[in-house]
């Protein structure tokens, strides 16, 4: 399935991915590039909104902010939002924010229609629960009511993957927190909690695997870092 | 082999191609416009950008056959009869470029912003720009001579 191409193309360029058949969503923007608030306050984007798009329109700003993190603005013109969760990158920004808003994603397939949690969507580092024959035609997002958000990373260069980051909330009253913290892990993780105490919670979590680009002690410290900033960043006394 | 017709600056192009033929060696190949470069052929270097329908893609990572209909503008249509583009014009002047190797990508993700130059913000062409790899310059010419053409002041980073 070719949605913008932006990780799959790459990995059919190294042959890292050698499809026998590749079916090209792109001429269905007119059924499935919708972006639409629904009743009870959830958000549908469909499968062929542009990242570039939907940074724009103002639709949500939490996603707003993490997709202005995805890349440069050339790839988030062609990227779709529903592609990033499906590619399931443990470092993408998107993933994070599905996870942090209760995300779930719609599936077709001749079988029959399914919505499933991205919760339970993403089982590993760029393995989904998607079957091979389903189409995610949506994207769910459901923000709480008046809850404020942040998100924060830490990548070597603007544009690259982040090294670690966060989406986090608190709710109006600032008594309940919420974090999901993406690039520390096989995949990303949620936290909910007071805000006191949760940035060290979520570094406890971290499951990072070191590369070149930094090590595991230092990527660890690192959610602890970007949680604790986005959480003071939010008014909570967190630090 | 599919045939693929597309629009390359105004002037149709019709080529048999394989499905898997990327738009950045159709422009290169079929529509004999080498301007176009060709880094990292995976979306990071940025030197492949070239305009779809007016919008900066990368054109390595995207099939032929999927631009099928489409109007693509090339660095190549920059420059016009009154001399330069005055983007291209800027980096001149301000030294933006020496090997030039990654000039046409950077042109052409300015020259999606072109069209609402009023409104370009300085945060906006540096996010623009970087998305872009350029091995010889240091990039400071090169912000500079986008600065210069969008009418903003020199910022203080260079
Ligand atoms: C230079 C560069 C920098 C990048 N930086 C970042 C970054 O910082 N953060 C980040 O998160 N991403 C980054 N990306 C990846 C980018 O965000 C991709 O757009 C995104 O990961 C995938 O979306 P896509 O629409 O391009 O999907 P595609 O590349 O088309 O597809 C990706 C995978 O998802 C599957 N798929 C896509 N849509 C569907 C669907 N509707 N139903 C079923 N399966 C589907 C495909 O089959 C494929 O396996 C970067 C990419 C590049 C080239
Ligand atoms: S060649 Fe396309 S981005 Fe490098
Ligand atoms: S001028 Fe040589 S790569 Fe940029």
């Amino acid at each position: 399935m070719l949605a913008g191409g932006q990780s799959l193309m790459p990995l059919l360029a190294f042959r890292l991915a050698r499809p026998t058949l590749l079916v090209d969503l792109n001429r269905l923007g007119a059924e499935l590039g919708g972006v639409e608030a629904e009743p009870g306050g959830a958000l549908r984007i469909g499968a062929l909104a542009r990242q570039r798009a939907v940074e724009r329109s103002g639709a949500l700003s939490v996603l707003g902010e993490a997709l202005a993190l995805v890349g440069h603005p050339a790839i988030r013109n062609r990227g779709t939002v529903v592609g990033s969760v499906c590619h399931a990158d443990p470092a993408a920004e998107v993933c994070a924010v599905a996870l942090a808003l209760d995300g779930s994603l719609e599936l077709r397939s001749i079988r029959g229609r399914r919505e499933v949690a991205v919760d339970e969507l993403l089982t590993g580092p760029f393995s989904t629960a998607i079957e091979p024959d389903e189409l995610a035609v949506a994207l769910r997002l459901r923000p709480p009511a008046g809850w404020r958000w942040r998100v924060l990373e830490v990548a070597r260069r603007a544009g690259d993957f982040a090294l670690a980051g966060v989406v986090a909330g608190v709710d109006p009253a600032g008594g309940d927190a919420r974090l999901a913290v993406f690039g520390a892990a096989p995949r990303p993780y949620r936290l909910d909690g007071p805000p006191a105490g949760l940035a060290e919670r979520a570094a406890a979590a971290a499951r990072p695997s070191g590369d070149l680009h930094g090590g595991v002690a230092y990527r660890r410290h690192l959610v602890g870092v970007v949680a604790r900033r986005a959480l003071a960043a939010l008014g909570t006394d967190a630090a | 082999m599919r045939e693929v017709r597309l629009s390359v600056n105004g002037r149709p192009v019709t080529a048999r191609v394989e499905p898997r033929t990327t738009l950045a060696d159709f422009i290169r190949e079929r529509a004999l416009l080498t301007g176009t470069h060709l880094g990292c052929e995976h979306g990071v270097c940025g030197a492949c950008t070239v305009l779809l329908d007016g919008v900066a893609v990368r054109s390595c990572l995207l099939l032929a056959v999927q631009a099928e209909g489409a109007e693509v503008t090339t660095v190549e249509a920059l420059a016009g009869d009154a001399g330069l583009h005055p983007l291209q014009d800027a980096l001149h002047r301000h030294h933006g470029l020496q090997c030039g190797f990654c000039t046409s990508g950077i042109l052409m993700s300015l020259a999606e912003l072109w069209p609402r130059r009023d409104q370009v913000s300085r945060d906006e062409i540096i996010d623009c720009l970087g998305g872009h790899l350029c091995r010889c310059t240091g990039y400071v010419g090169i912000v500079r001579a986008a600065e210069d053409a969008f009418g903003l002041p020199a910022g203080d980073r260079g």
